[in-house]
């Protein structure tokens, strides 16, 4: 018996911990992306997945895309890693590999080849000109 | 929010392991023979150039599990109140995943990435794994959960990404439904509900990796204490045949750990060394021999991050680090539920015949799955004595598979 109660007072405890968490993170709620509520910075993965969603609706697909953040390109290989899963009509690319568009997270991008098309809280979408 | 499509390839995953019915395996038992049969099936079709269907994927495990044969079940009896208990953690969970309040970074990153890719172009594509541009994508790794992302989005373009991370409701449920005694089960779902929201494991390889250790650890404590109860228990009844049945169960959970982390295969062989010394250890090995032969043909070691040298000057800090991670910042509250329920069990033995796991010899596995627990933390310090291991990041992940293999030599002991 005493084990029974044991274990049972462990997993109301748990139990309890666990609620404490979801209140914690904002509690239930309908997220508009998978990381809504998620990481260190919910607010703007959010912003930057649905720019993202916005883009693979409206760019031409099969259209070579390139996601940066023009202030922290040493994370380029990452963006393009959640570009590939989150453009699955266009064609990700390195930035350096002649993209049609470009995704700039955060900061606007300084490039005389690309003139922006789109803006968002999360950034801009920019299209290759010349 | 998550697609149709999602939800009938996600059953059709249980269909794909329904042959494991022939060795009396449980319908949980069942996805996991799933998991691991579609894909060894897709590595395999991938490696001679064949692209991926829904029915060629299914034709094989659908003949072989239509080939009859008697296959009783146990019946088993709950106690409600654990039930219960067991039922909220697993709502909790739910609630905290579906608000997209405990997904993984990494999700985004490479697991569902990689089921994007290998969906659309229905094939396990090295060459995109070994480009140079991908190297963050772990090309390394090994791919049944994106290969399970790739499963339930073929014929369609996008993955399901909201279906793809409340899988890991599913694989905890399942694990927990995996587990025998009702108290075991509340424990179980309580605790690693917690630890799942704690560590944003939604979407990554650690639930189903659970899953498979899980299963693993039931069937083979079954198999090492001879006898298996569930409704049983009160009659005393054996079930005499169970020991090869539960070894088949095994020997497909570990080939699905092994295929789901590079935890699992280390998880894998502590447990063939320490508990399992079986003749179907063999199928996990060459399970294991052939991705890794797989993987090197194609090159996908070779694309990987520069590995630094283990050091041993780093052996101390490592140690001093990892016992800190192991309070799961929960003041160590998991492995002292784990202790207090093994330390207690006994004399409940005595007062409460009825709620025994297991009927005869149930400690023979509980010593074992203990040593391997230690082994695996020591192999944890090796791993992460190096210079520029982020312990921090992922060690609280990685632990959690030795606190399945206490939990298992508790509730062993205590049966």
């Amino acid at each position: 018996m005493t084990r029974v109660i044991t274990i049972f007072l462990f997993s109301l405890g748990f139990l309890a911990l666990s609620v404490r968490e979801l209140v914690a993170r904002g509690g239930v709620s309908r997220p508009r992306t998978v990381i809504s509520h998620s990481g260190l910075a919910p607010e703007r993965a959010e912003a930057g997945l649905l720019l993202l969603q916005y883009a693979s609706r409206t760019l031409p697909q099969y259209a070579r895309v390139a996601l940066v953040k023009p202030r922290g390109r040493w994370d380029d290989a990452g963006m393009l890693a959640v570009a590939h899963g989150q453009l699955p009509r266009q064609h990700a690319v390195p930035a350096g590999d002649m993209p049609d568009f470009i995704i700039a997270i955060d900061a606007p991008l300084e490039d005389p080849h690309f003139e922006k098309i789109y803006e968002a809280p999360a950034g801009s979408i920019w299209k290759r000109v010349r | 929010m998550i697609t149709a499509r999602f939800v009938i390839m996600t059953l059709l995953v249980f269909v794909a392991g329904a042959w494991s019915r022939r060795y009396r395996a449980t319908f949980v038992e069942w996805f996991a023979a799933g998991l691991a049969t579609l894909t060894i099936e897709m590595i395999v079709l991938s490696a001679i150039g064949v692209r991926w269907s829904i029915p060629l994927l299914l034709i094989v495990p659908v003949i072989v599990a239509l080939i009859p044969r008697n296959a009783p079940h146990d019946a088993s009896k709950y106690h409600l109140l654990f039930l219960i208990v067991a039922c909220v953690a697993l709502a909790v969970y739910a609630l905290t995943v579906m608000s997209a309040a405990a997904t993984s970074g990494d999700f985004v990153f490479f697991w569902g990435t990689k089921g994007q890719i290998f969906g659309q172009e229905r094939m396990l594509d090295t060459a995109f794994l070994r480009n140079p541009d991908h190297v963050v994508m772990h090309p390394e790794y090994p791919p049944l959960v994106p290969l399970y992302y790739a499963w339930t989005m073929l014929g369609a373009q996008q993955l399901d990404w909201f279906g793809a991370m409340a899988s890991a409701i599913l694989f905890l449920a399942l694990a927990t439904l995996a587990i025998r005694g009702d108290a075991n089960k509340a424990l179980f779902a309580a605790m690693f509900a917690l630890l799942f929201i704690r560590n944003d494991v939604a979407g990554n390889a650690e639930p189903a990796l659970i899953f498979f250790e899980v299963v693993a650890c039931g069937a083979a404590a079954a198999s090492a204490a001879g006898v298996l109860a569930s409704g049983d228990a009160t009659t005393r009844r054996p079930r005499a045949a169970a020991a090869p049945q539960d070894d088949v169960v095994t020997a497909i959970a570990l080939c699905g750990a092994i295929l789901t982390k590079m935890e699992g295969a280390v998880f894998a062989i502590l447990f063939i060394v320490f508990l399992w010394r079986r003749k179907l250890a063999i199928i996990p090995l060459v399970v294991l021999a052939a991705w890794l032969v797989f993987a090197k043909t194609n090159g996908l070691f070779g694309t990987s991050d520069p590995r630094y040298a283990f050091s041993v000057a780093y052996v101390w800090p490592a140690m001093k680090q990892l016992a800190g991670q192991l309070s799961f910042g929960l003041w160590y509250l998991p492995w002292i539920a784990c202790g207090a329920a093994a330390a207690l069990g006994r004399r409940n033995e005595q007062l409460h015949p009825s709620r025994h796991v297991f009927i005869r010899r149930p400690r023979a596995a509980a010593a074992p799955l203990l040593v391997a627990a230690i082994v695996f933390l020591a192999f944890m310090v090796l791993t992460y004595a190096r210079p520029e291991a982020h312990l921090e990041w992922s060690a609280q992940r990685v632990l959690m598979t030795p606190l399945v293999l206490f939990f298992f030599s508790a509730i062993t002991r205590s049966a």
